[in-house]
């Protein structure tokens, strides 16, 4: 196992740098430069050419690129032209922001998505199967950002409920913990809802879908002769193995808990790291922009890895031996 | 499971339902301050303001928007404020001020009571320091070349600082006092390269009327009023919070649930919605309207893109080598305007925002002339200038032709901009009536103004914001054609000669006549066609008291702004 774990990372590590490399370029490529944005008659070319020196942009590509890489793998990422802070504390305010918003929303949809999932297998054609495929179909077709303003119009402009958006109120420092901590909850629910339900209703087609497969198998029906309680049937033997597509899901959608969501982010202002990619493109703002695909390069790549991992534990049939590393 | 389920639902809408209306509601016991005019003054209250996004610092030598300036001047302070003429100042830092006869030193004598929060007293040599920084090329400050003509910058004494000029010209005390003091016994120990990450940007230490009291980055910047301030009973407001929401329909959603109380540049549908609300009396919301800083105008390149090479035209005169097919011609060029019904293009798309601009020279400075001559739309007479030119349409298909090339070209413009993009839309359809066919292409923010300043288009639909100064040195001049803004690569020797004088011309009615005769040579040769000029549009929460805001910034007075007791929301 752990040899394969190495191996693994041993072939992501070279991947990962191809990746890096070819963003640096293809960034380098795009139109425009850092100082674009300030075209201004009071503004001086000279002092572009100032600005471009102070960022080390007027050395030669493959110059800027031997500096950012050797910085990189030393875990330097540079200072931020458009923040004018390092690129590290840029990311680390952003990053705990995301953690939040998409590890509530992908957690809380993952559970809602397993469980309707096994209802709607074990009641199959019932009533309750009909709403929950119709609404799920009708929820994961739907358009974030729409949904996220008609979520605002309803609930924060015509029932005042809620707020528009934001991480904490205005007033936040002048509240009582308990009073912080409902803040903090009360800007979370629009955004982990509109989060989460594409998700939870994508959970809950394949967890119905793997569902269905495995409670027609032989040695369910043996457990039900043997007389097993049909709750235990559904709940341990069956649920067990019907998991099985929810974890590479889960897998598969790690390296999103960290790359943030930019239209969710935008519509409800949740500082987290959609938006600092955002900003950092427009900007051109090349040392934030390619550090934050970094973190989604390896994100994926060991998302890819634990989801592999965590197969092996719930699969027994899964083993990885040293000699062979494929699955 | 189904019962929990209810339960645990009906247990969130009510702790919800409680906390709904919960605003810390503000003490009761007001104090009142008297004002120098006897007026009895309430103090504190919040205001919350809606930004569009984050400032980058809060030092006004590294720090580049617009909004993060606004922000600054309410922490720093300069020598002295500009006037709403944009050629008197009032006194700030700097108590009173005296040039030389020759005009070539300009003396301040500076307050004695000015404070830094730290407590440090403000003094000569803090004001000498910000000079150093605004001037070093390794702080890189974006108005570096305002303190070109300051040859030095000296301390008398504690409280006189004497300014040293090369020249002499009419902006020198402009651009002595442009620029707020920052505290030398803070910055002055940091290496000029690395002021721009120095942790005093994040933690600004100021002597303005209110001081900097917690910054979350990308959520909000708060501001609590300085008790040191020296103006007596200023400011009012105890506290001002910038609330950073990136998203525009979001941020005037949250100016119609009451949860920001100034917004900035609202759309101008939505302005003119507003206007209509508030006086039916439907919201709380006061429009503030006000000549903004803005102008958008077409350009019209005069060379060839596809032939121009920065390395091979490094001369002014290499330049006439490659003419643009089509708008090299001055005449073309009026035709284009004539062509286009800018009065149309108003009404359509401005919502009663955008007023009339015939030439460069913006409304709100001292040198704008109504008496301008005006191109008329005239597509008749447009008609007739393109044959004279030369385009003709002779195999009757609605196009002009000119040896061999039909009269077809790009119009740039960037996205994002509904309002430049539906004004393409109308020009295309007027330019098709005389016979031309307009192409639109929308080009991302930072590759359109990218290739308008390599030159790559033939002409482009922009704007620009005016500054404080009269000048077209860096648009309009031949000599800024090869490193400057001007981007249509316009070449006239009579307009450069003008223009220069006109920049140092002392008597401000021969400068105003100079600036005119400057004007009606661009009208003439219709380097731009000059579409309209933006008003902008501010909403406020109408318990905000003695608001003024004009074309300085929606802060000039905020210090004086005040909340009725009774009024207070915060």
């Amino acid at each position: 196992m752990l040899t394969y774990v190495i191996k693994r990372i041993g072939v992501a590590i070279p991947l990962i740098w191809l990746g890096l490399t070819l963003t640096f370029f293809i960034m380098r490529l795009a139109p425009g430069d850092p100082t674009t944005q300030y075209i201004n008659p009071e503004f001086d070319p000279e002092v572009k050419q100032l600005m471009m020196e102070k960022f080390g942009l007027d050395k030669p590509l493959h110059i800027q690129y031997w500096k950012w890489l050797t910085s990189f793998v030393q875990g330097d990422f540079g200072t931020s032209f458009d923040r004018s802070r390092p690129v590290a504390d840029v990311i680390h305010d952003a990053i705990y922001n995301t953690l939040l918003l998409n590890g509530l929303a992908l957690i809380i949809s993952l559970l809602t998505g397993v469980v309707l999932g096994i209802f709607s297998a074990i009641k199959q054609y019932s009533r309750f199967d009909d709403v929950m495929t119709v609404t799920s179909l009708f929820f994961y077709s739907m358009p974030s950002f729409w949904l996220g303003l008609m979520l605002i119009l309803i609930f924060s402009y015509l029932l005042g409920w809620l707020p528009t958006g934001g991480m904490l109120s205005v007033n936040y420092e002048y509240m009582s913990a308990w009073g912080q901590f409902w803040d903090r909850v009360v800007h979370l629910i629009m955004p982990v809802f509109v989060l989460g339900l594409a998700t939870a209703a994508s959970t809950m087609r394949y967890m119905r879908g793997s569902m269905l497969e495995i409670i027609r198998q032989d040695y369910i029906r043996t457990a039900r002769a043997k007389g097993v309680s049909e709750r235990k049937v559904n709940f341990k033997h069956a649920t067990r193995n019907a998991i099985l597509p929810v974890v590479t899901l889960f897998g598969l959608s790690i390296p999103f808990i960290f790359s943030g969501s930019i239209i969710t982010e935008i519509v409800f202002a949740w500082p987290g790291m959609g938006r600092v990619m955002l900003t950092a493109i427009f900007a051109r703002d090349y040392p934030v922009a390619i550090a934050v695909v970094g973190i989604i390069y390896i994100m994926v790549t060991m998302g890819n890895l634990i989801a592999d991992i965590m197969y092996a534990a719930v699969d027994p049939r899964v083993r990885y031996g040293s000699g062979g590393g494929s699955e | 499971m189904l019962k929990r389920i209810i339960v645990f639902t009906a247990l969130v809408s009510f702790i919800l339902m409680s906390c709904g209306g919960g605003n810390g509601n503000a003490s009761k016991d007001v104090t009142y301050v008297t004002m120098p005019d006897g007026r009895k003054i309430p103090q504190g209250g919040t205001l919350i303001v809606g930004l569009i996004s984050d400032v980058k610092a809060l030092n006004p030598y590294i720090s580049t928007s617009v909004q993060a300036s606004n922000i600054e001047s309410l922490i720093f302070m300069t020598l002295a404020d500009i006037n709403k003429d944009l050629s008197t100042y009032t006194p700030r830092i700097a108590k009173s001020w005296e040039f030389s006869d020759d005009r070539k030193t300009l003396i301040f004598h500076l307050r004695t009571d000015v404070y830094w929060t730290d407590g440090e007293k403000t003094t000569a040599e803090d004001v000498v320091f910000s000079h150093k920084l605004a001037t070093d090329p390794h702080v890189a400050w974006s108005a570096i070349r305002w303190k070109d003509y300051i040859s030095n910058v000296e301390a008398i004494n504690d409280s006189t600082v004497q300014y040293t000029f090369s020249k002499v010209y009419p902006y020198q005390m402009m651009d002595a006092t442009v620029g707020p003091i920052v505290p030398e016994h803070l910055l002055g120990d940091i290496k000029p390269e690395n002021i721009a990450t120095a942790d005093f940007n994040l933690n600004p230490v100021g002597n303005g009327p209110f001081k900097l009291k917690k910054w979350r980055q990308q959520q909000q910047i708060e501001v609590v009023a300085n008790p040191d301030y020296y103006e007596h009973g200023n400011p009012h407001l105890q506290r001002i919070v910038f609330k950073i929401v990136p998203d525009r329909t979001a941020l005037l959603t949250q100016m119609k649930t009451g949860e920001i109380d100034l917004l900035e540049n609202v759309p101008m549908k939505e302005f003119q919605q507003l206007k209509k609300d508030y006086k039916a009396g439907k919201t709380d919301i006061k429009p503030y309207e006000f000549m903004g800083r803005t102008y958008d105008y077409i350009g019209w390149n005069t060379i060839d893109p596809e032939k121009y090479d920065p390395d091979v035209h490094t001369t002014v005169e290499s330049f006439n080598e490659i003419p643009n097919p089509y708008f090299a011609d001055a005449r073309v060029r009026r035709a284009m305007t004539m062509a286009i019904n800018r009065e149309l293009i108003r009404e359509a798309i401005g919502y009663g925002l955008l007023t009339e601009m015939r030439g460069p020279i913006a409304p709100i400075l001292w040198a704008y002339d109504e008496n301008l001559p005006k191109i008329p739309f005239d597509p008749e007479k447009s008609r007739k200038l393109l044959s004279e030119a030369g385009w003709v349409d002779s195999d009757g298909d609605g196009i002009r032709e000119k040896d061999g090339r039909d009269f077809h070209f790009i119009m740039k413009t960037n996205t994002g901009n509904e309002r430049r993009e539906q004004a393409c839309t109308l020009i295309q359809d007027m330019l098709s009536k005389v016979g031309v066919k307009m192409e639109i292409r929308l080009e991302e923010g930072v590759t359109f103004f990218d290739n308008l300043d390599s030159k790559q288009f033939e002409a482009a639909l922009a704007g620009w914001s005016v500054g404080l100064k009269v000048d077209m040195t860096t648009t309009f001049h031949s000599k800024s054609v090869l490193d400057k803004y001007n981007f249509p690569s316009y070449r006239n020797p009579e307009f450069d000669k003008v223009n220069d004088a006109a920049k140092f011309e002392m008597d401000r009615d021969k400068a105003k006549e100079l600036w005119s005769e400057a004007q009606r040579i661009l009208i003439e040769d219709q380097p731009y066609t000059w579409l309209f000029y933006t008003k902008s549009g501010h909403g406020l929460h109408k318990r905000f008291k003695d608001v003024v805001m004009d074309q300085r910034g929606t802060y000039v007075n905020l210090r004086d702004w005040w909340v009725p007791a009774d009024e207070r929301k915060y």
